[in-house]
C-alpha cells in the first residue's frame, strides 16, 4: 500500500468508521445498565423502591 | 556479563520507572518510554522502537485495566464504542510509521513533546479532581465526536507508539465533559485493545524478530512499577510531579530537535 494511499486513508477513515462505529453499537448496547455514570440513577432507583 | 544480562540490567529499571512514574502522573509510559528508546537506540527504525514502546504500553494498560475494573470505575459503553472506532486506527499508525524515515521521526516527535510538555505545564492532569464537571451524561452526539475524535488519537498514538492516555484523556475530560476518575479508567480500556491491536500488527509485519526480549526486559520493569506508582498517587500531589514531567518531555524534546537540526 502506498504512503499516499494510506495518508488519505488517515484523513478520511476516522470520521466514517467512528460514526458508523457509533450508530451500529448504539442500536445493539443497552447503555442504561452498563455505564458507571447511572448507577446514581439505579441507587436512586433502589432507594424509591424501599421508601 | 552476558550481552542479554547487560539489556536486562539496563532496561528492567528503566521500565520500572516508566511504569512507576506513568502511572503516577496518570500519562501512561509511551510519551516517556519511546523519547528515552529514541536517545537509546540511535540506529533503530521508528518501526521497531514504537514496536517495543506498544507492547510495553499494553502491558501497563491491561494491569491498570484490571486495577479499574475491580474499582467500577470504567464506562464500558463509551470504552467499547472508543476501541472499535480505534482500531482500524490503530492499524494505519503502524502501517504508516513503516513509511516514515528516522530523520522525520525524531524531529516531529521532538516537537510533539513539547507541545504536550507545554500543555501539561498550563494544565497538569494531576490537578483535576474527580466531579469537578459532574456526572457523566455523554449524549449521542457527544459519542459520535468521541467516536470519531478516539479513531484519529488511535492513529496518532501508534504511529509515534505513545500509546495515547496523554491525549485521550484530556479530550475525554475537556470534550466529553467525562467526571476524570472515569475518563482515566475508560482510557486505560480503551488502551488496551489499542495497543493490543498495533502489537498484533507489528508482529505480523516481523517488527519483533530482533526487539523480543529488550520488550520483555522492560516489560518485567513496567509490570513490578506501575502497582508502586498506582500506590504513590494516593500519597504524593501531582500538580509538582505533572510540571516536572512536562520540563523533562520539554528537554528530551529539545534535545532530539537538537540532534536532527
Amino acid at each position: 500500500m502506498t504512503t499516499p494511499l494510506l495518508i488519505l486513508m488517515s484523513l478520511i477513515l476516522p470520521t466514517a468508521w467512528g460514526c458508523l462505529t457509533e450508530s451500529v453499537l448504539r442500536r445493539i448496547w443497552r447503555r442504561e445498565e452498563m455505564s458507571p455514570s447511572t448507577k446514581t440513577d439505579d441507587r436512586e432507583t433502589a432507594v424509591d423502591f424501599q421508601i | 556479563m552476558s550481552p542479554e544480562l547487560h539489556e536486562f540490567v539496563r532496561l528492567a529499571p528503566l521500565g520500572f520507572a516508566v511504569g512507576a512514574y506513568g502511572t503516577l502522573v496518570g500519562a501512561g509510559g509511551g510519551s516517556i518510554l519511546v523519547p528515552l528508546l529514541l536517545l537509546l537506540y540511535p540506529q533503530e527504525s521508528p518501526a521497531t522502537l514504537t514496536a517495543m514502546s506498544l507492547a510495553v504500553v499494553f502491558f501497563n494498560a491491561y494491569s491498570g485495566t484490571i486495577a479499574y475494573m475491580r474499582m467500577g470505575r470504567i464506562d464500558y459503553y463509551a470504552g467499547t464504542v472508543f476501541s472499535v472506532a480505534g482500531a482500524p486506527g490503530a492499524i494505519l499508525g503502524v502501517l504508516l510509521v513503516h513509511a516514515v524515515p528516522r530523520g522525520l521521526f525524531d524531529p516531529v516527535f521532538g516537537f510533539l513533546l513539547i507541545g504536550i510538555g507545554g500543555f501539561l505545564v498550563c494544565s497538569p492532569l494531576g490537578t483535576v479532581h474527580a466531579g469537578d464537571h459532574g456526572p457523566s451524561a455523554v449524549s449521542v452526539r457527544q459519542m459520535r465526536i468521541g467516536a470519531i475524535g478516539s479513531a484519529y488519537i488511535a492513529i496518532l498514538s501508534s504511529l509515534l507508539g505513545i500509546g495515547g492516555g496523554i491525549i485521550h484523556v484530556p479530550f475525554l475530560i475537556r470534550v466529553l465533559r467525562m467526571p476524570p476518575h472515569v475518563a482515566t479508567a475508560t482510557s486505560h480500556f480503551v488502551l488496551t485493545f489499542m495497543a493490543l491491536t498495533a502489537t498484533g500488527m507489528h508482529v505480523a509485519l516481523g517488527e519483533f524478530q530482533t526487539g523480543l526480549g529488550r520488550t520483555m526486559y522492560l516489560a518485567v520493569g513496567v509490570l513490578m512499577g506501575a502497582p508502586l506508582g498506582a500506590a504513590a498517587s494516593a500519597k504524593v500531589g501531582g500538580s509538582l510531579i505533572v510540571r516536572l514531567l512536562a520540563g523533562a518531555l520539554c528537554l528530551v524534546g529539545l534535545r532530539l530537535l537538537a540532534r536532527t537540526f
